[in-house]
């Protein structure tokens, strides 16, 4: 199929071909040799290695430079023994590295503690350990990890700014991906024994989930082994769109996802004795780098946020993983299912299943399988993930958008590799025009009777109401209504129907006592079959449109969290602090309530997480803080049911970021090599000096200040400046060295379309041997 | 070419050369060492022919041997056919060669040290640096080893100081060029150029010291006369030297830079043909003035 | 005309001729004298270094790098030293009542073994400074590499010495680092730097 990159249909050297081609044609005015011109145009271009995405060979090569392979190591006596591998992407120049959180973490699988960063030296050989690194940031549910380049391979620190500049790839717009988008996906198909490799795939279909939304994965049949799980997947422009991620199990299955590589029990011997490496399955899914991108802007920030008030965390269960009501739905609004049905009709685009979950934890695997008429559908599929959901709750996975080609579709849900559960639905058939109730929402009724609210979240009081919708009903249709509480029944109504066939109804829920806070569940029935069915949380008191569960929010500025309980509100802090801290008051939230924290510096998330209710019920001065905040504007915000619920902001030194100069570096990468043009050899430790665009050659004083950036060969005589050239920009090179003639050069300037640069410089020796 | 004062003596198979004719055998040298560097510069530049290493070597050695073997196929030689033959030219050359060998070389490397600092420094002080260094020791050791060989009894015509210098100039550049060779290895192409640079430097101030022995000796010069040839020789290396590597190194741009082997070569080519020629007409005009100046003194003598 | 071969009989030169020879020798022993100042004044070339709020100056090595950075009042390098670039540092710090000379050194030698590679302290000395006042020196020797991890950069020894001077509640510390291999030659550098030190 033909994509919006098809302009570059022709890679550059092919299209000289074809266009010779076609000169000689047009020079023998053969009409059948031009198409054959064409032809062979084609067909060059089809088995050509770059013809489906148009990314430049510097692009390529930049985002190969930018992948690095990492080891999970753990130290055993004076040995490092390898844990996990897994492929990370440089997403900046000092040393922030994106991946697969469940490599690099500790876990059951990959227990180790130092994680070792191997780069290419060269493209086309596998890639060297020069760094050690950090976790900066994570987030194991969206299996996303940041790492920072802290210490020298040898455990030394890094000083700050020591770091030579990396080179990096630039963040995409994974919102902008489409169905059959060529993509590139960079990573090691190997453990560290292969050179740096490009698969190129399509997106073949974008899978929904509560956490990540409507596109919360992307699906591709670019084979990708489980070593590059971590890497990058690249739109044509080169820039990074997604992470390819899959779950190992805790004991891999087989040995073709596990390699045993080193002799870990020291017997002389590499067998199954011996610790194995996990790889993973064969990779089809890649989460969009619009998940990762809080998590890299707190690690760039070095923006930690701290939670004061204890506890904080639900325990984990210690029972097994399960899920148990597995509907379909053809939609979902606010994250719960629109209605229920059992079949759909042909040409349906959109389909989800919805099913409860208990005792998950983000190391739970979970996997969905789908078979169609006993076929399986990758399409549809999605391979071992973690978990990223919370402990207990409703999910659902499904997508919309796509064409879901008729047929009996069987769904399976495993868990930690085993099947957990399964239901099936028939797609085909008519349009449905059978009776149904959706679009539950729930509220209050004011004075007029109309239901007011936000839908999902009422205050304690007495009665809670539903509005649903319902269509082509018939009178004498029995129906009934359940009402749950923390998963318990607490009303229910069974009746006749006897209103129109089309319209809309309410019905209540007046407990004994009142509403208490809690989750609640509305299961709407048709003759016995469940219809329609929606979830809602009591939290808070009355307050407005939206109920009063987090108020008097501020922001303090203070030197430890015991002094921010006694500080008075700021209202804009000017000078550098060492930590700001938020707090807040809340009321009526029941355990186990999902609350979310959000936090955004100059308006943008950098932090953002999702947690169980688990302190008192009602209090004061919840406390988180950020330590050593930048100057910026600060808004957290607090969230139940992804309703925003409480914001608070305050700035801090001039209210606005700074400018981070290595973010925007953009230009040539310049590198080449210094030769001794007598031996054609390289000159190793050659110092070239840049000078900054506002002196001349003839100018330079030998002053660091007037220098942009210098570079030294290494022992084959390359050299490679750290700091990218801005386009359309006169630098000026002066090549000094002991014993050849010294070359210095003005206006040495590239444009913008030059993203790297090799030259060549070739040294006299300045003297004979006189 | 015009060789001034050259006799004929007859012999029983005919008429040959009382004295070897020293002018005309510099220039068949010349050519020939000057066509063998182009020949090389040509298949390694223009045609990029790359030969293996070892055929690299062997045409690197012919090329270090091709000055030596010219100059004792084309000067050398004859003189065993000569009524006069000048019979300590090889050991000028080799007492040349071997002096450059244990005092010029270690001299210029090791105590002036030109490559920590003469490379980086302007033009003109380069040109004065050379000059002052290399230039001096060069000459100051080819006067050296002339002084105490052949000056003055070797010396019967002007053309035998011409002959004995060039083959001093020919034994040190010997010498430098197997030093250059050995310590850099360098591509043909370069050690062409390496080679046919030091034999031109020698050549240049082998000349003027030539001249200014001619001079001093058959004219009976102003004792300054001399030395001021020395200043000249020790400029000419001063010169030849900085400019060369100058031209050899091309200009930097944004797309790198290249060496010019060939522009280097050229350049050489100008400098002997320009000393050549220099030198020539000094030495020409000198012995004309003392031809001059002996038949008037015969005819004043009435002879 | 004709000339006869044969052996030329001894030759008497006259005093024009022996003192041209003689003029000649004399001319190049001058040219080489010259040649060697040429040459030493081509290496020590040298600049002034001036700063008057730490109230330094001093004279460095012409055409080194000149730097100025927090942690230093000023560094010069020789950057087209073919290896390491030999360097000349100089920071101060402040000394307290109690501060010896060798608190001063020790803190040195603790920040330096948290980022320099393999860094050793070689020895104490003494360094008689142009004033005839001793100074405290500390010989040091580390592995500097190249940091880009995409070049093959090879590793070299350093030696460096620290000479330590204080003086009105201020130390001074000149350090000087150079590749191992070339240390004791350079190390001319450093004296001459010393000898035009002010502070």
């Amino acid at each position: 199929m033909m994509n919006k990159y098809s302009t570059s249909f022709f890679t550059e050297p092919l299209d000289h071909v074809n266009r010779g081609l076609v000169f000689l044609c047009e020079r023998g005015r053969l009409f059948r040799c031009r198409r054959a011109a064409l032809i062979v145009g084609f067909l060059l271009w089809l088995f050509s290695p770059s013809h489906s995405i148009g990314v430049a060979q510097s692009d390529l090569d930049a985002i190969k430079r930018a992948t690095v392979f990492i080891y999970q190591v753990q130290s055993l006596a004076n040995d490092l023994v390898v844990k996990c591998v897994s492929t990370g992407t440089i997403v900046s120049a000092d040393g922030l590295i994106l991946t697969n959180a469940h490599s690099v973490l500790p876990s059951q699988t990959c227990d180790g503690e130092t994680l070792i960063v191997s780069m290419n030296v060269d493209l086309n050989e596998p890639p060297a350990p020069k760094y050690r690194a950090e976790i900066a940031n994570a987030d194991q549910g969206l299996d996303i990890a940041v790492l920072r380049i802290t210490r020298e391979l040898d455990g030394r620190l890094i000083a700050a700014g020591a770091l030579p500049v990396l080179p990096f790839v630039g963040i995409g717009a994974s919102a902008n991906v489409d169905i059959d988008d060529n993509i590139l996906v960079a990573g090691y198909r190997d453990i560290g024994n292969q050179a740096v490799t490009v698969a190129r795939g399509t997106i073949t279909a974008f899978i929904s989930e509560p956490r990540g939304g409507a596109r919360a994965w992307f699906k591709t049949r670019a084979e990708l082994p489980g070593t590059m799980a971590g890497g990058g997947a690249f739109d044509s422009l080169g820039q990074l769109i997604g992470i390819p991620t899959s779950a190992k199990y805790g004991r891999p299955a087989t040995e073709a996802n596990c390699r045993f590589i080193e002799d870990t029990t020291g017997d002389g011997l590499i067998n199954s004795s011996d610790h194995c490496v996990p790889t993973g399955d064969f990779i089809s899914t890649i989460r969009p780098i619009r998940l990762a991108q809080s998590l890299i802007r707190g690690a760039a920030l070095g923006l930690g946020v701290q939670i004061h008030t204890v506890p904080t965390e639900m325990q984990l269960s210690t029972e097994a993983p399960s899920v148990s009501r597995l509907i379909f739905s053809p939609s979902v609004v606010d994250g719960l299912p629109s209605t229920v049905v059992g079949a759909m009709p042909a040409n349906t685009n959109s389909l989800y299943l919805f099913f409860d979950y208990h005792n998950m934890s983000p190391e739970t695997v979970y996997e969905l399988r789908v078979t169609r008429d006993g076929i399986p559908d990758a399409t549809f599929s999605l391979p071992p993930v973690h978990w990223s959901g919370g402990q207990n709750g409703m999910w659902y996975i499904g997508s919309r958008d796509q064409p879901w080609p008729n047929g009996a579709y069987q769904f399976t849900l495993l868990l930690n590799g085993l099947a957990a559960a399964s239901q099936q639905i028939v797609v085909g058939g008519g349009a449905d025009n059978s009776a149904r109730f959706s679009n539950i929402v729930f509220g209050l009724l004011d004075n007029q009777g109309n239901l007011i609210g936000n839908g999902y979240i009422l205050p304690t009081g007495v009665t809670a109401y539903a509005r649903f919708l319902y269509a082509n009903l018939t009178a004498g249709t029995p129906w009934s209504t359940i009402w749950y509480y923390g998963g318990a029944e607490v009303g229910r109504t069974n009746d006749i129907w006897s209103r129109g066939a089309n319209g809309s109804d309410v019905v209540q829920l007046r407990p004994l006592g009142g509403l208490i806070p809690g989750k609640y569940r509305l299961e709407l029935y048709l003759d016995r079959v469940l219809s329609a069915t929606s979830d809602f949380v009591v939290a808070g008191g009355t307050g407005g449109p939206l109920p009063a569960v987090f108020f008097n929010g501020r922001y303090v500025s203070a030197s430890s969290a015991f002094e921010a309980r006694n500080a008075t509100a700021s209202s804009g802090i000017t000078e550098a602090v060492p930590a700001i801290f938020a707090l807040f008051d809340w009321q009526n939230i029941a355990a186990g309530t999902e609350w979310t924290i959000r936090w955004l510096v100059d308006d943008l998330p950098f932090f953002e997480s999702t947690y169980a209710w688990v302190t008192l019920e009602s209090g004061s001065d919840f406390m988180l803080s950020v330590n050593s905040p930048p100057d910026g504007k600060y808004q957290l915000q607090l969230l139940v049911n992804n309703l925003q619920i409480l914001a608070i902001e305050d700035s801090v030194g001039i209210g606005q970021l700074p400018i981070d100069r290595l973010a925007e570096y953009e230009g040539a990468l310049l590198r080449g090599r210094v030769l001794d043009a007598a031996t054609l050899t390289g000159i190793a430790s050659v110092t070239i000096v840049l000078i900054s665009e506002d002196y001349s050659a003839s100018e330079f004083e030998w002053k660091a200040e007037q220098v942009f950036a210098t570079a030294m060969t290494d022992r084959n005589g390359d050299f490679q400046f750290a700091r990218p050239l801005a386009a359309d920009t006169p630098y000026s090179v002066i090549v000094a060295a002991d014993g050849y003639l010294p070359l210095a050069a003005d206006s040495f300037q590239f444009t913008a379309d030059q993203r790297q640069v090799d030259i060549t410089m070739e040294l006299v020796r300045g003297y004979l041997n006189d | 070419m015009n060789e001034p004062f050259q006799g004929l003596v007859s012999s029983g198979d005919g008429e040959r050369h009382a004295t070897v004719p020293v002018w005309r055998n510099i220039v068949i040298q010349l050519a020939l060492i000057i066509a063998l560097c182009l020949l090389l510069l040509v298949l390694s530049e223009a045609l990029a022919l790359k030969p293996q290493d070892d055929v690299s070597r062997i045409l690197t050695a012919v090329l270090l041997l091709f000055p030596p073997a010219v100059w004792l196929a084309v000067a050398v030689a004859p003189e065993a056919q000569s009524a006069s033959p000048r019979r300590r030219l090889i050991g000028v050359a080799v007492l040349s060669a071997l002096s450059a060998a244990a005092i010029g070389l270690p001299l210029v490397q090791d105590f002036f040290r030109l490559e920590d600092w003469l490379p980086l420094e302007t033009v003109f002080r380069r040109i004065l640096g050379f000059a002052l260094t290399a230039g001096f020791v060069d000459g100051g050791l080819k006067l050296l080893v002339l002084r105490f060989t052949i000056y003055p009894d070797e010396l019967r015509m002007r053309s035998d100081a011409v002959a004995y210098c060039l083959a001093s100039a020919v034994g040190y550049s010997f010498y430098l060029n197997i030093a250059i060779v050995w310590q850099l290895q360098p591509s043909l192409a370069i050690a062409a150029n390496y080679v046919l640079a030091n034999l031109a430097i020698q050549f240049a101030s082998s000349m003027f010291i030539a001249l200014g022995l001619a001079e001093s000796y058959f004219g009976n010069a102003f004792p300054l006369v001399l030395p001021a040839n020395i200043i000249a020789a020790a400029a000419t290396t001063g010169l030849i030297a900085p400019v060369f590597t100058s031209i050899m190194s091309g200009p930097l741009g944004a797309a790198g830079n290249d060496d010019q082997p060939l522009f280097g070569i050229l350049f050489l080519i100008a400098a002997i043909c320009l000393t050549a020629a220099v030198t020539f007409f000094l030495y020409n005009a000198s012995e004309r003035r003392e031809r001059e100046a002996f038949v008037s003194s015969r005819d004043s003598d009435g002879i | 005309m004709a000339f006869d071969a044969g052996p030329a009989p001894a030759v008497i030169l006259t005093p024009r001729q022996r003192w041209s020879m003689v003029f000649s020798f004399v001319l190049i022993g001058l040219g080489l004298i010259a040649g060697a100042n040429l040459r030493d004044s081509s290496l020590n070339q040298s600049l002034i270094y001036s700063n008057v709020e730490a109230g330094i100056t001093a004279r460095y090595p012409h055409r080194w790098l000149l730097s100025e950075a927090a942690d230093y009042v000023f560094r010069v390098e020789d950057t087209a030293q073919l290896g390491f670039n030999t360097q000349i540092e100089l920071r101060t710090l402040p000394v307290g009542p109690d501060t010896s000379e060798r608190n001063l050194l020790d803190r040195l030698t603790l920040r330096r073994s948290q980022t320099l590679i393999d860094y050793t302290v070689l020895g104490y000395d003494i360094y008689v400074l142009p004033d005839d006042n001793a100074a405290v020196t500390m010989s040091y020797s580390y592995v500097s590499r190249d940091t880009s991890p995409f070049l093959e950069g090879v590793s070299a020894i350093v030696a460096g010495l620290d000479v330590l001077m204080i003086s009105r509640g201020q130390a001074v510390i000149v350090s000087f680092r150079a590749d191992a291999s070339i240390f004791q030659r350079e190390r001319a550098i450093l004296d001459r730097f010393i000898q035009s030190l002010e502070f």
